[in-house]
């Protein structure tokens, strides 16, 4: 039987995690989804800060163009 | 070397997840292969999630003057979201603009970047700028980062590298880290053999044995071999320092098979090293072997053991019980090491001896065939009766009447065996040197035995005669003297006159009342 912690793993990763790490306890593999979910939301608050400060540094003129290209 | 590849594995995966690889601890439990599988699978979630933002921003990047992106990279996105975009960017744009982040951010982005997603970005950035990146890495000993890349440089700026750094320590890490452990056999393969004793020398005074060692496991075996070697021609000191190692981290299971293809002198040195003979050394290299099975690579070794290893091998033995030489025996069989083995227990105690005999004895017809055809072939019947002359009268008494009996008829077996395998005639004629050994063997054989000896061999060999009458006479076999007289043949009865002539006086009447029995008179 699939562990939950295990589902939780693969649906963090995107993919079915390794089918070895069954054999970890579900306190061990919470550590492991933990971890994936704490980097996935670093990304994430990278990723929108990253674009509001970007464009502050891009030249008025090209602005509007780079704003098209990032969002549509 | 697995163990060291594992750990090696599990501070990789801390290292990209930003956990303590203390807190890790329970992926020991797991197979590296899956722990390689997983950080694979966390790297492809962060480069695709947002793929499509990434390539948007890559695209939008062409717009913008170079000046005002590095200001951008450094300023708003940071390293670790550039670590994902650089795999998505125009490879002229990537390189161009890797030239412009300073340094120290560029060391920020090797510690999320995924180098499998930028090789031609590796393959195409001056060697000069990777070596600054280089230097910074290990100024921060990000080890880990830096092996994740080397396997991606292309040779000329590997080599600058290499060339660059003389800290043989920062290499010897980062070459435990390398993710694509078959390119090692390139890289030190570009290493000049000085820099190599170098780098071992740095493994001893570094405490980095286990780094340096693994790096013979992670080679192909040609250059595992040269590794090896060059370090078993380091000094005594140095050497003690690895063996030290070896045991403290228990790493003898991996290097057994490597020091197995050393050269024959590098294998003596090593295996006659004072720490190697320890006997606590030595029997955690035994458990090794029993646990992994590695006989077939200790066993050879074994046979290069001075006079003081064969005694703390005979004294381990002793201790160890059967186990030990039942292990021997059996390793011979299923590896044909029957003549290593065979030197290997040649200075066991007596009964030790006796032990190897009867696990001898329980080997099947195929195998005991296979032991007379290796002491055939490699010319070594002295040794193996020197082994019998050394068994006392009692000893071999007991292996032939009692002992080998309980193992299903071995003597019988074993005639079959050597008829099977061609070698009786050369056997028996090795054995005439060994006159009390082989009489007190015949006499021992039960009668069919004794019978069959006699009608097929020394018929087959009427030579044998000379050798055995005497013997028989002078131990008062009579039983074995009268059977063979009854086999002897013309001209050697026409030689029985002067037979009798050259007896002592109390044996001759004895014989020649023997001799009337089966046809023989004096007058002859």
């Amino acid at each position: 039987m699939t562990k939950a912690g295990l589902q939780q793993l693969s649906e963090e990763l995107g993919v079915r995690a390794p089918e070895r790490l069954s054999e970890l306890n579900e306190a061990e593999l919470s550590l492991l989804t933990e971890a994936v979910k704490r980097l996935k939301k670093r990304q994430d608050v990278e990723l929108n800060s990253a674009l509001e400060n970007a464009l502050s540094h891009v030249p008025a003129l090209l602005r509007g163009a780079v704003r098209k290209i990032l969002f549509g | 070397m697995s163990k060291l590849t594992h750990s090696a594995e599990i501070l990789k995966l801390a290292h990209q997840i930003h956990v303590d690889a203390g807190d890790l601890q329970f992926m020991e439990r797991v197979d590296t292969q899956t722990i390689t599988l997983l950080r694979e699978h966390i790297s492809n979630r962060l480069f695709d999630r947002h793929g499509n933002m990434f390539q948007r921003i890559a695209s939008s990047s062409r717009l913008l003057p170079m000046g005002i992106l590095t200001v951008i990279a450094q300023k708003a996105i940071g390293p670790f979201l550039c670590a994902q975009i650089a795999g998505h960017m125009p490879t002229d744009r990537a390189i161009e603009m890797a030239g412009r982040l300073s340094v120290p951010f560029m060391a920020d982005i090797c510690k999320s970047i995924d180098p499998r997603r930028v090789g031609p970005l590796l393959q195409g950035m001056p060697a000069t700028r990777i070596l600054e990146v280089a230097i910074e890495l290990i100024r921060r000993r990000d080890y880990i980062s830096m092996g994740r890349f080397v396997g991606y440089l292309p040779d000329a700026t590997l080599n600058a590298v290499l060339n660059a750094i003389n800290d043989d320590h920062a290499l010897l890490q980062t070459a435990f880290y390398i993710e694509n452990k078959a390119t090692l056999n390139h890289i030190i393969g570009m290493l000049p053999e000085t820099r190599i004793r170098s780098i071992i020398n740095a493994a001893n005074t570094n405490a980095m044995w286990p780094e340096a060692l693994a790096l013979m496991t992670f080679v192909n075996q040609p250059l595992s071999r040269l590794l090896g070697d060059l370090a078993v021609q380091e000094s005594d000191q140095v050497l003690a320092g690895m063996v030290k190692a070896l045991h403290d981290h228990d790493l003898w299971p991996e290097i057994l098979p490597i020091v197995a293809w050393l050269s024959e002198p590098s294998q003596q040195r090593f295996i006659n090293l004072p720490e190697s003979r320890e006997p606590e050394v030595l029997a955690r290299i035994i458990q090794s072997a029993q646990a992994l099975d590695l006989w077939k690579e200790l066993l050879p070794l074994m046979r290069h053991y001075d006079a003081e290893g064969r005694n703390t091998l005979t004294r381990l033995a002793m201790a160890n019980n059967q186990q030990l030489l039942n292990d021997i025996i059996d390793a011979a069989r299923r590896h044909n090491l029957w003549l290593t083995a065979l030197d290997l227990v040649h200075e066991f105690a007596e009964d030790h001896l006796a032990e190897v005999a009867l696990a001898l004895a329980r080997q099947t017809d195929a195998s005991l065939a296979s032991f007379l055809k290796a002491i055939s072939q490699g010319k070594r019947w002295d040794g193996l009766i020197s082994l019998a002359d050394r068994l006392s009268p009692k000893t071999r008494e007991y292996l032939v009447t009692r002992g080998f009996s309980e193992q299903g008829d071995f003597m019988n077996r074993l005639l079959k065996a050597a008829e099977d395998a061609g070698v009786w005639d050369e056997a028996l004629v090795a054995m005439t040197g060994h006159a009390e050994t082989l009489l007190t063997l015949v006499q021992q054989l039960p009668e069919n035995m004794q019978k069959s000896l006699v009608d097929d061999c020394i018929s087959a060999n009427p030579q044998l005669l000379d050798h055995l009458l005497p013997l028989a006479w002078q131990y008062q076999a009579w039983e074995l003297a009268t059977r063979l007289m009854a086999r002897s043949t013309d001209s050697w009865r026409a030689q029985w006159p002067e037979w009798l002539a050259a007896l002592p006086i109390d044996v001759r009447e004895r014989v020649s009342a023997l001799g009337q029995q089966v046809g023989l008179s004096e007058g002859m």
